[in-house]
């Protein structure tokens, strides 16, 4: 039977939920030991583990230290969910750790240190990323199943559009106008958000592989009217963590964007 | 902190309570004097919700707020949208009023269904969890599983989710349900109000630590109709005081703790408590029905004075929500029509909302300039209990040291079922509340 750890670092615990009230829950604690799962269960083992999954951004010292120590234990590492592949929400803002802690608790102090949100590979090395505000349920049996037979779970590399337009929901980018993220966001949500008429934000992560078309759809949200910093402001709240993003959208919101924005509307 | 003369007799730690929503853990001195200090260290890490969601467009600011918690998120994410409609002048139809109440029920019953099987039953039927305690309980794991399954579809269908509901948007929703859809949510609900049953028959056979019987106040969102319901406007106490939540500042106070990275919240300088036991405790003559009738035959159960008597308020609740549910699930069924969400008449104002998160009062305070969040404050339930909560965790360590009970582990065992009766939620704290005005 194989071994498993789940484990929350700072984060809304909605991951984990997923993960616990599956309807297959049975057939999942039928086929792997839970040797660590303390959102459900006050048992505890130690030992290695053949699996971890860990929700959350690393936010404090604590949660580094505890990741650490996962690391060391688990054979596969899995970024369970948006904070732990990208930094999530948390990473929204791009203040320094020192301003937010002064905005909100001034000069209070607090024994515990914290840190700046980020994603778990900036720590540890990860196997895999499971990213998703939560991660679909379908996703996370997947990689169960796979990890089952000794399998290993295939990256999405198509965009939530796909799936939207296999559904035929009308355009929300180009028929209402709005900054939907469904052309650069990881698919396998079956384009929920798009087909509930509601702009898509990022919630899985940017397209892997660079094969994301940022700077065509920053231009049409430009030319929708939107600023730069509305895109900005849009594109960071998932994809914060992307380390090549500031540079993607410098170069679409450069003179040199401009100009070819202006170029095509002139044919 | 301690007195330097004072010997340190036993230290009782828990690193991580295990079985709540968050990270957090208990640490407990005794002394020889037979006193004890206990403290409920909050290590989840901040995650400065209210500081980032400042300069964004509020249609975004309500759509990272749902991820304060995963176990109310639609409380959270209603209780946001709510406070930025009353900001911005948008008037919902009451056809969305009735939706979000249903969808905010569903919340409810999902939460107590998870927090009652998954983190409290274990502890009361000797079981490390809830898939240990299936293989000798299967009707009562498939039950939670039932009930559980039933109001994450209903947020699926009316939220889009059942974990950060996106569907729902200042003026309404963007997709409303079907007249089948609702139908259907009906009868699942009718089908589930026998399984409802079971929480209560399970914590009959439990008795409370009576030294922990002692007068509380308690605070609850007074519902906005006749009825028992967790939306309304103004708050209330237990001990008759009335106040409009534009005043909350005034009442409620907050606190920086060294020892946690959640604030705790004082009411007129005093501990309180919000929660199941504090909604029915001063609105339990708005309830009807079968829930009621239950409730009525087991007062002692429903003791305001004892904190496990949250347990049984969030079974009789769970009973009770199911059964409205199901009403105002026949009733949006009749009536379902299609409409457009309401438009904001206004792009700047300030607003305060309260509403009853599953774990209690739950208050958004959020500044709009031209559709831009300039400020926003957040007091969530599990803020304003845990200064109460701690002082219990010292009672009860200091009764069961008296009493002779010097096994720490068997201390810290009881301590963690007193916390887990409060039914914490540790992320939510950690959403924090800036000092700034």
């Amino acid at each position: 039977m194989k071994k498993i750890l789940v484990h929350a670092l700072t984060s809304c615990y909605g991951c984990q939920l997923q993960l616990a009230v599956l309807e297959e829950f049975d057939v999942i604690s039928k086929n792997f030991e839970i040797l660590h799962f303390p959102m459900i269960s006050s048992k505890e083992a130690d030992g290695k583990v053949d699996i971890a999954f860990v929700e959350g951004s690393v936010s404090t010292e604590k949660d580094l230290a505890e990741l650490k120590k996962i690391r060391e234990r688990s054979n596969l590492l899995v970024a369970l969910g948006t904070c732990a592949s990208f930094g999530g929400v948390q990473a929204w803002d791009d203040r320094s750790y020192e301003e937010l802690y002064r905005d909100v608790y001034g000069t209070a102090t607090i024994k515990f240190a914290g840190r700046k949100a980020e994603s778990l590979s900036k720590h540890v090395h990860v196997d895999y990323i499971l990213p998703g505000c939560p991660p679909e349920k379908w996703e996370i049996k997947y990689f169960l199943a796979c990890f089952l037979i000794n399998s290993w779970p295939e990256v999405i590399d198509y965009p939530v559009c796909q799936e939207c337009r296999a559904k035929g929901n009308p355009c929300v980018l180009m028929e209402k106008g709005e900054m939907c993220l469904g052309p650069v966001t990881r698919g396998g949500c079956d384009a929920r958000c798009p087909s509930h008429g509601i702009a898509c934000t990022g919630c899985r992560g940017s397209l892997p592989f660079g094969v994301a078309w940022f700077d065509s759809l920053a231009k049409i949200f430009l030319k929708n009217g939107f600023s730069p910093e509305d895109i900005r402001k849009r594109m960071r709240i998932f994809f914060a963590g992307d380390n090549d993003l500031e540079e993607k959208l410098n170069r679409v919101f450069s003179k040199r964007g401009d100009n070819v924005e202006k170029r095509s509307e002139d044919s | 902190m301690l007195k330097k003369e004072v010997k340190i007799v036993r230290p009782i730690v828990v690193d991580h309570i295990a079985r709540i929503e968050g990270k957090a853990g208990i640490e407990v001195v005794m002394r020889e004097d037979g006193k004890a200090v206990a403290r409920v260290n909050v290590i989840e890490g901040p995650r400065f919700f209210e500081s980032i969601v400042r300069g964004k467009h509020v249609n975004e600011a309500v759509t990272v707020l749902s991820r304060i918690c995963s176990f109310c998120s639609a409380a959270h994410k209603l209780t946001a949208v709510m406070c930025a409609e009353k900001a911005l002048g948008i008037e919902v139809s009451e056809q969305v009023a009735k939706l979000r109440e249903l969808l905010y029920l569903a919340n409810h019953i999902e939460s107590h269904s998870l927090h009652l099987f998954f983190l409290v039953f274990p502890d009361l039927l000797g079981y490390h969890d809830v898939i240990e305690m299936g293989k000798d309980y299967p009707d009562v794991l498939s039950a939670a599983l039932k009930l559980k399954e039933v109001s994450a579809r209903v947020q699926d269908i009316i939220g889009s989710r059942f974990i950060h509901a996106e569907n729902v948007i200042p003026g309404g929703f963007s997709k409303l349900p079907s007249k089948e859809k609702l139908k259907k949510i009906a009868k699942e609900y009718e089908e589930i109000e026998k399984l409802a049953e079971i929480p209560m028959e399970i914590l009959m056979s439990f008795e409370y630590p009576d030294y922990l019987n002692r007068d509380r106040i308690h605070i609850a969102v007074k519902p906005y109709g006749e009825e028992y319901t967790v939306i309304g406007k103004d708050i209330e106490t237990n001990d008759n005081d009335t106040f409009n939540p534009e005043n909350y500042k005034d009442v409620l106070k907050e606190k920086v703790v060294s020892h946690s990275f959640a604030k705790h919240v004082f009411y007129k300088g005093k501990r309180f408590m919000t929660g199941a036991i504090s909604r029915y405790t001063i609105f339990k003559n708005l309830m009807i029905g079968k829930a009621r009738e239950k409730a009525v035959l087991r007062s002692s159960l429903l003791d305001p004075r004892n904190p496990f008597s949250n347990n049984f308020a969030q079974a009789v609740e769970l009973m009770y929500f199911i059964d409205k549910s199901k009403r105002l699930a026949e009733e949006l069924a009749e009536s379902i029509k299609d409409e457009r969400p309401a438009t904001p008449s206004k792009r700047s104002g300030n607003a305060i909302v309260c509403t009853e998160a599953p774990r209690g009062t739950l208050i958004y305070s959020m500044k709009i300039k031209n559709g831009t969040v300039v400020d926003a404050d957040i007091i969530t339930p599990t803020a304003m209990f845990l200064a109460l909560m701690e002082e219990d965790i010292r009672i009860a360590a200091e009764h069961m040291w008296k009493d002779g009970e010097k096994n720490a582990e068997e201390i810290s065992r009881k301590l963690q079922m007193l916390v887990r009766a409060y039914d914490p939620c540790i992320s939510c704290s950690v959403h924090i509340c800036h000092v700034r005005e």
